[in-house]
């Protein structure tokens, strides 16, 4: 088994849809998101996931060069709204899993990353 | 812990927030309400639904909107904003009576109304007033400008009273029978409006009728629902439907807010419509279901009320009676309803080429995908029916 990082990017847009979203299509996929979470918790292979607020600092430089700016979009026009850590038996399985996360009906990218093995 | 309901949450939220911050921050608290869902969403799903999801969310949208406000303004000038006086109960009625405000015109005081309390976007709300979203977007943008909490009222005047009743109506009609789009019944939107119309009720007691009355036309029409539906979503028509699968419950409540609306010297077309939908609850006798719509169309002759009114003709006496009034109501001929209802009387009146005319025009107009469904399977058992009628001969 090896672990592997799944990373939901928002895009400008995605966060548009959101916006326009009724209360029963926020309420529908809500019950997508609840079923996935419980699903990879049922198999055990869920390790960690949490949401990000989408407030934040970017920091950049130390000491006196050292700048903080508001927000987390400094580097990137996409924001990562959450992120699931999961083990699988292989870069297929987590790619088939990463496949039906909820988040892709509202327009974000999903990425997903092996945890480096350093044979240590 | 299940996940609430929330269309019932987004109007309960706004209506908090507009009472806590006062109704100049309207805006804002629209993007607050919709970023505690989607907050919601990175949040459930990893430690599960909060015990109180109310309060949760409610928290949530407060910490949201005061960032927000913090942003704009410096956070001691809000007080000034807080509205001074009390609305007795909830606070969705305390929002209502808000809205309904003299300095805004009946129909921005529906469309805020839809757009707060019952949970309606833009595209909703131009559907339900047949106007285009950027209308509708740009009246609710000017109305909220138009707000003043210097104009609360705390007390239900018939005009305010008025508004909120005719907003709940749209709420429960969109819901009762969705206009376009994949679903025939939209039941969170029924539910709503009848949630509020109950708190309405609680509120006023006796002082207005037409509450009793509307109150009395939700829970008839929420006990047809489980007949109104087949398994797979599918529309059934009243012709069709089972009474034995009329909701018992909402019944008898239909009858006690029914009671207590005909005590009153005034009749409101809230009144004639529970009426009606008392007696087809209760599967009373063709001839009852036609006298309501007599009254209906002689005291309120929209056009629903008028192509209704011709199709219990129908029921109650022929065919041929249905299709003489029908023949009259030529203003109707772009509703899909209309051509539906020829339709059904010619093919019950062997006229089975006109009626697959009729029925074809009824698809060709019909925006509802579920309805489109029906009315196809209704051509198609006239063609089956004409192949065995020729068969026979």
């Amino acid at each position: 088994m090896k672990n592997y990082l799944i990373t939901i990017f928002n895009s400008p847009e995605a966060e548009k849809t959101w916006e326009n979203l009724t209360p029963e299509q926020m309420q529908a996929s809500m019950a997508k998101y609840m079923a996935y979470s419980e699903r990879l918790r049922n198999e055990g292979r869920l390790l960690a996931g949490e949401g990000l607020s989408m407030n934040g600092h970017t920091i950049q430089g130390t000491g006196a060069d050292q700048h903080v700016t508001d927000g987390p979009h400094i580097l990137a026009k996409e924001l990562v709204g959450g992120f699931y850590f999961i083990t699988a038996e292989n870069l297929n399985e987590a790619l088939a899993i990463a496949r039906d996360c909820p988040g892709l009906a509202h327009g974000a990218t999903v990425e997903v990353r092996e945890q480096m093995d350093y044979g240590q | 812990m299940d996940t609430p309901n929330f269309r019932t949450e987004h109007g309960k939220i706004t209506a908090h927030l507009v009472r806590k911050f006062g109704p100049n921050h309207l805006d804002d608290i629209l993007d607050a309400t919709q970023d505690a869902f989607i907050t919601a969403h990175q949040s459930w799903p990893h430690h599960g639904t909060p015990k109180n999801p109310t309060g949760w969310l409610i928290t949530t949208a407060e910490r949201r909107l005061i960032d927000q406000l913090r942003h704009k303004i410096r956070l001691e000038a809000l007080d000034s904003d807080l509205p001074t006086s009390e609305a007795k109960g909830p606070d969705e009625l305390h929002l209502f009576f808000l809205l309904c405000s003299p300095k805004l015109s009946y129909q921005d005081q529906i469309c805020l109304m839809l757009r707060t309390l019952g949970g309606l976007n833009s595209a909703e709300i131009a559907r339900l007033f047949h106007q285009s979203e950027e209308a509708i977007q740009r009246r609710i943008s000017r109305a909220k400008s138009k707000l003043n909490p210097a104009d609360l009222t705390t007390q239900p005047t018939a005009e305010s009273i008025n508004a909120i009743l005719k907003t709940l109506y749209l709420l429960f009609t969109e819901g009762y029978e969705t206009a376009r789009g994949p679903d025939h019944i939209r039941p969170d939107l029924a539910r709503q409006a009848l949630i509020l119309i109950a708190q309405l009720a609680l509120l006023t007691q006796e002082e207005f009728p037409e509450v009793h009355a509307l109150k009395a036309l939700i829970h008839f029409n929420i006990s047809r629902f489980p007949a109104r539906i087949t398994t797979d979503n599918q529309p059934v028509f009243l012709a069709d439907q089972d009474p034995a699968q009329y909701d018992q419950h909402q019944i008898q409540l239909g009858f006690q807010s029914l009671e207590q609306a005909f005590q009153t010297t005034y009749i409101t077309q809230y009144h004639l419509e529970a009426g009606l939908a008392a007696a087809i609850s209760r599967n009373a006798p063709a001839e009852e279901i036609l006298s309501w719509h007599e009254q209906l169309v002689n005291a309120f002759p929209s056009p629903n009320a008028r192509l209704s009114h011709a199709i219990a003709l129908g029921t109650a006496h022929s065919p041929e009676a249905a299709l003489t009034q029908l023949a009259t109501l030529t203003d109707l001929i772009a509703s899909p309803y209309y051509h539906a209802a020829l339709g059904f009387f010619q093919a019950k009146n062997n006229q089975p080429d006109a009626a697959g005319e009729s029925y074809r025009r009824a698809i060709g107009l019909s925006m509802s995908q579920p309805v489109k469904t029906a009315l196809k399977e209704r051509l198609t058992n006239i063609h089956s029916s004409k192949i065995q009628a020729r068969r026979k001969t």
